[in-house]
């Protein structure tokens, strides 16, 4: 009998202690997603704005070339496109019969101080005003500007893997060169300040982000990056949940091309890409 | 890991067969008296047991989102989950040469901690219990020197608790649900101490399980 307990207590205290893994440990979460995410967001309105800039600059180039030039320059910067002179001031770029957007200038070349040009495309109600302030440098700033309406068969230009569309934005940009006429915006230098906001919405969500260029955004020419470096200062909030959160993010291009990104979303730090992730598209 | 370690009990237990006296034959082994039976044994997890819940073992985050900004994203992370098996306790009373009828309880506990994803640090723990209790119905069809063959079942309740602690504040929740367990094959061998091992079964007490076990002759425990 009392073998039998000995052995009993001691298979007991096994069977106790005994235990194995049976699962193993989770991949960390990206716990500064949501920061990430306003970043991205936010990278994808500023590259919009340069994406403008950068076809006014074009343009310009195009309209202030010589005869003998404008063929060579429509096929440099406009391949794909057909350029017609509207009106007198106003220019449109056509693909296949359809008109991608319309180009209005005030007569004078964009690269001249005071010259207020606008750039309108099919998504927009009016057209988006640039104005060259001083020599090399160009404004861009509007309030409540409709650029989309949210319809999911119509997602043209600008969306994302999250079905979502700008909707309204509010920005006031200055766009500073080292080139007192840029030919266009990818071979020359340019450094980004200001502020602005934007709504992006899909059909779960309406989100409005509010971003300050905190250093300024640089953009190196002949540079695969749109965006060089430069850092923001960013919140965002659900306009239907009323979910809130604030970040910032700061960037530069490292040895080897590779984009790092340092996020800090609700005072926790996080730099892309994480060791989960071999790219970021830019 | 679990494997070898059934793969080390199960060798001790054909070891310790081997080293069993075995019953004499004769009048003594035809003759039947009524015992009460205790065993105390471990079962091995199902996998469905942790596949299917979403509290500890939930799948990774898709990697596509329709959320524009995810503001509820996580910021923890669940480490390496374990369990100590399921533990099995059962009386039976042995009425005749077959039938045994009693009771069982089982207990599984999954436990893992909580780490912070930025410092890695652990900043909580989770908990599941699992504890069944059921009636046992016990069918020893062959007895052969100190070697039984049975097959047994029963159903009844249990509860599952998950515990989360995270930042100190712990979330509890509780379930109920119907227990069941059938072993369709078990064996056990030795005299009054003895070892047993359910080799297939399907449910609360696990589908391998091994143990001990300990039975009173009813006569001897009227002499005493």
């Amino acid at each position: 009998m009392k073998n039998a307990l000995l052995k009993s207590s001691l298979f007991s205290i096994i069977i106790a202690f005994w235990s194995c893994g049976i699962d193993e440990p989770q991949i960390k979460p990206d716990y500064t997603l949501a920061g990430k995410q306003m970043f991205d967001k936010t990278e994808l309105h500023v590259t919009m704005l340069t994406e403008w800039m950068d076809v006014l600059l074009k343009m310009n180039t195009y309209i202030q070339a010589n005869d003998a030039d404008k063929m060579k320059i429509e096929d440099k910067y406009f391949p794909n496109y057909k350029i017609r002179n509207n009106t007198v001031n106003t220019w449109s770029l056509i693909d296949s019969g359809d008109t991608i957007c319309k180009i209005f200038t005030d007569g004078n070349p964009f690269t001249a101080v005071g010259a207020n040009w606008g750039i309108k495309y099919k998504n927009m109600e009016i057209p988006c005003p640039f104005s060259c302030v001083s020599a090399s440098l160009w404004m861009m700033k509007v309030t409540n500007f409709k650029i989309n309406q949210y319809n999911e068969d119509d997602f043209y230009p600008y969306y994302s893997n999250d079905y979502s569309v700008e909707t309204y934005m509010s920005d006031s940009v200055s766009f500073a060169s080292d080139n007192a006429i840029p030919e266009d915006f990818a071979t020359s230098n340019f450094e980004l300040s200001g502020k602005g906001e934007f709504l992006r919405s899909n059909n779960t969500q309406d989100v409005k982000i509010v971003y300050t260029i905190d250093k300024n955004l640089k953009h190196v020419a002949n540079s695969t990056y749109n965006m060089n470096s430069g850092k923001y200062i960013l919140s965002a909030e659900d306009l239907q949940t009323a979910k809130k959160g604030v970040a910032s993010a700061e960037f530069e291009i490292l040895i080897g091309n590779t984009k790092k990104i340092t996020v800090v979303y609700n005072g926790r730090t996080q730099t892309y890409p994480t060791n989960n992730q071999s790219i970021i598209l830019n | 890991m679990t494997r070898k370690l059934f793969l080390l009990f199960f060798i001790a237990f054909i070891g310790a067969m081997q080293a069993q006296q075995l019953r004499p034959m004769g009048k003594q082994a035809q003759s039947f008296t009524p015992y009460h039976d205790f065993r105390l044994g471990i079962g091995a997890v199902l996998f469905e047991d942790f596949e299917m819940s979403d509290r500890f073992f939930y799948d990774e985050p898709p990697t596509f989102s329709k959320t524009i900004i995810d503001f509820d994203a996580t910021t923890t992370y669940r480490g390496m989950v374990y369990t100590n098996g399921i533990i099995n306790a059962n009386y039976t009373f042995q009425a005749n040469k077959h039938l045994g009828l009693g009771i069982s309880a089982t207990h599984i506990s999954f436990f893992n901690d909580i780490m912070d994803a930025e410092s890695n640090l652990k900043v909580g723990t989770g908990v599941r219990n699992r504890m069944a209790i059921y009636p046992l119905a016990r069918l020893t069809w062959w007895r052969m020197n100190g070697l039984n063959f049975y097959s047994e079942a029963g159903f009844g309740l249990g509860l599952t608790t998950d515990s989360e602690t995270l930042y100190g504040v712990n979330n509890l929740t509780m379930k109920r649900f119907v227990s069941a367990h059938a072993t369709i094959l078990g064996i056990s061998a030795g005299k009054n101490l003895y070892f047993y091992s359910n080799i297939i079964g399907v449910g609360n007490g696990g589908y391998f399980g091994l143990g001990l076990g300990y039975h009173f002759d009813i006569k001897t425990t009227k002499e005493l």
